[in-house]
């Protein structure tokens, strides 16, 4: 039973798998610049150019590389004060309502993105020192953002197996 | 039963009424009320001196029919007062061409280096170029242009090394203001650091940068006197930066022409003069504070405005028109040369330090 849910799910969990990855690679990029652009500015008077806006990017990316592991894992925080009072069903329905907010929520926030994606696309939006095109950093924000949304959805069918905490 | 419901409906319709009443009252107190999202400080001179009493003008030529509420707090931030302004999340707001690179590629052309140190005069000569010549490639397409202006010219500020020749630029890190200033960086051998001016006392005293390009009046404005002194004003100047109030176009067409035509007297040439005139009274005070601190305040000799100008002029001018003839401004060359001409023939290149008046 537990091997075929997994199987249901096995798409998202090999997208999560690859969000993650790729965080923490961002990650390191990251940590690369900075190490890079602090070394270079004070022994070699040459910092690397752009750092300001690279770091800026790679921020944002790990941040929303981060939900869709987030939304399957229901890693969000959950707070419920009654929950000595309520039963294991009730329990469930509110993780379940809990992750479709989620998915409400990230769907309106692909739909504001892509907004903003259109308007940097039209007005071609770059950044300052390396002219790199907002519009293409705003799509892969909007895609992450779309992915989300349908990990929200996936974990919906995992309710059912996950223990529920009670006190 | 049947009383009571007759009672209340009329006491219902009476509130209603009255509502009514008071909601007309407003409406007629200002048939357009514009919002101001404001994010220059409320104790700045700009705001004391220029676009306070500029939106208490607009109330007072339109008799009262269009009123400017400056909002407490700034609305989205500083990159993003464009499109606030377009979306109509704002009614009003004053942009920063240069905060959205890529987007005002023709409008740089006031941030060109050596157009003019004196303030009154390339403040309006702006506005005037930007409503004969570069008005109709549509950069503002979504808003209507209130005015829009250069502002104090930049000049070179250091901490620790003085500047003599062209040589000394060369290796200065140096925080750079906007993307139209990279080429001038470029073609000095500076290093540009890209931070905001909010964190340059942060940066230069940790060593982080060597120096500043700024207009003078930010020196005093962000407490910068002791920590950088070193001043080099570059006759005619390093740089400008090109500031636009806007208005929202949907908003601004339900004003009616005549207010429209009175507001605009107001704003435009004039606003854009009054800028300039008050960047030349706060670029003098910041001199006057620098000397009164014992800086190095200096302008460039003769020999090295000649080799800065020779070494910026041609080079920053063409990447310019390169990016203009782009989107479709096939006389780019021209408009620059009858702009750069028509400013130094109104003496828009003063040889004193600060303020003439001084």
């Amino acid at each position: 039973m537990k091997i075929q849910v997994d199987n249901e799910n096995s798409i998202l969990d090999r997208v999560e798998s690859v969000c993650v990855n790729m965080a923490c690679l961002a990650l390191i990029v990251l940590v690369a610049l900075t190490v890079c652009d602090v070394l270079g500015r004070n022994f070699m008077n040459s910092p690397v150019p752009g750092t300001t806006e690279l770091s800026e990017i790679c921020l944002a990316v790990v941040v929303f590389l981060g939900f869709p592991g987030l939304a399957l894992r229901k890693a969000h925080i959950m707070v419920d004060l009654l929950d000595c009072l309520t039963s294991e069903r009730w329990k469930r329905g509110q993780v379940m309502l809990g992750a479709v907010l989620g998915f409400l929520a990230f769907t309106g926030l692909a739909y504001s993105m892509t907004d903003l994606l259109l308007q940097a696309y039209y007005s071609d939006d770059v950044t300052l020192q390396l002219q790199i095109p907002l519009a293409a950093v705003l799509f892969v924000l909007s895609v992450l953002c779309v992915m989300t949304a349908i990990s929200f959805l996936g974990s919906l069918r995992r309710v059912k197996d996950q223990e529920v905490s009670s006190c | 039963m049947w009383r009571q419901t007759l009672y209340s409906l009329l006491v219902a319709r009476f509130c209603s009424a009255l509502v009514f009443f008071f909601v007309m009252q407003n409406m007629a107190f200002a048939d357009v009320l514009l919002r101001y999202s404001s994010w220059i400080p409320n104790n700045h001179t700009l705001r004391i001196d220029v676009f306070d009493p500029w939106a208490r003008q607009v109330e007072k030529v339109t008799d009262g029919r269009v009123k400017v509420e400056v909002m407490p707090k700034v609305i989205g931030s500083l990159a993003s007062q464009f499109d606030a302004v377009k979306n109509g999340i704002a009614d009003i707001a004053l942009v920063v061409n240069g905060y959205t690179p890529g987007r005002f590629p023709i409008s740089e052309i006031g941030e060109l280096p050596f157009l003019g140190d004196n303030a009154p005069i390339t403040s309006p000569a702006y506005y005037r170029l930007y409503d004969s010549r570069l008005k109709k490639y549509g950069e503002f397409k979504g808003v209507h242009v209130l005015s829009t202006f250069t502002v104090g010219s930049g000049h070179l500020f250091t901490a620790e090394k003085k500047i003599n020749s062209v040589e000394d630029f060369s290796g200065l890190k140096i925080r750079n203001p906007s993307g139209s200033t990279l080429p001038l960086m470029d073609q000095l051998k500076m290093i540009p650091v890209q931070k905001s001016i909010t964190e340059t006392y942060e940066l230069v005293s940790t060593g982080v940068v060597d120096g500043v390009i700024m207009p003078r009046e930010a020196v005093e404005g962000y407490k910068l006197v002791e920590i950088l002194p070193h001043f080099l004003q570059v006759p005619g100047g390093l740089y400008n930066s090109v500031l636009t109030l806007a208005v929202n176009e949907r908003k601004w067409k339900s004003i009616s022409e005549q207010d429209r035509e009175s507001i605009m007297e107001i704003s435009g040439e004039t606003l854009a003069k009054t800028i300039g005139e008050t960047y030349q009274r706060i670029d003098g005070r910041a001199v006057q504070a620098m000397k009164k601190n014992g800086s190095d305040v200096r302008i460039a000799s003769p020999a090295l405005t000649n080799n800065l100008a020779s070494l910026l002029k041609e080079k920053v001018d063409t990447i310019w028109i390169e990016k203009a003839q782009k989107r479709g401004m096939d006389d780019a060359k021209s408009v620059l040369a009858t702009y750069r001409k028509s400013l130094s023939d109104a003496g828009a290149t003063s040889s004193s330090i600060g303020s003439p008046q001084e």
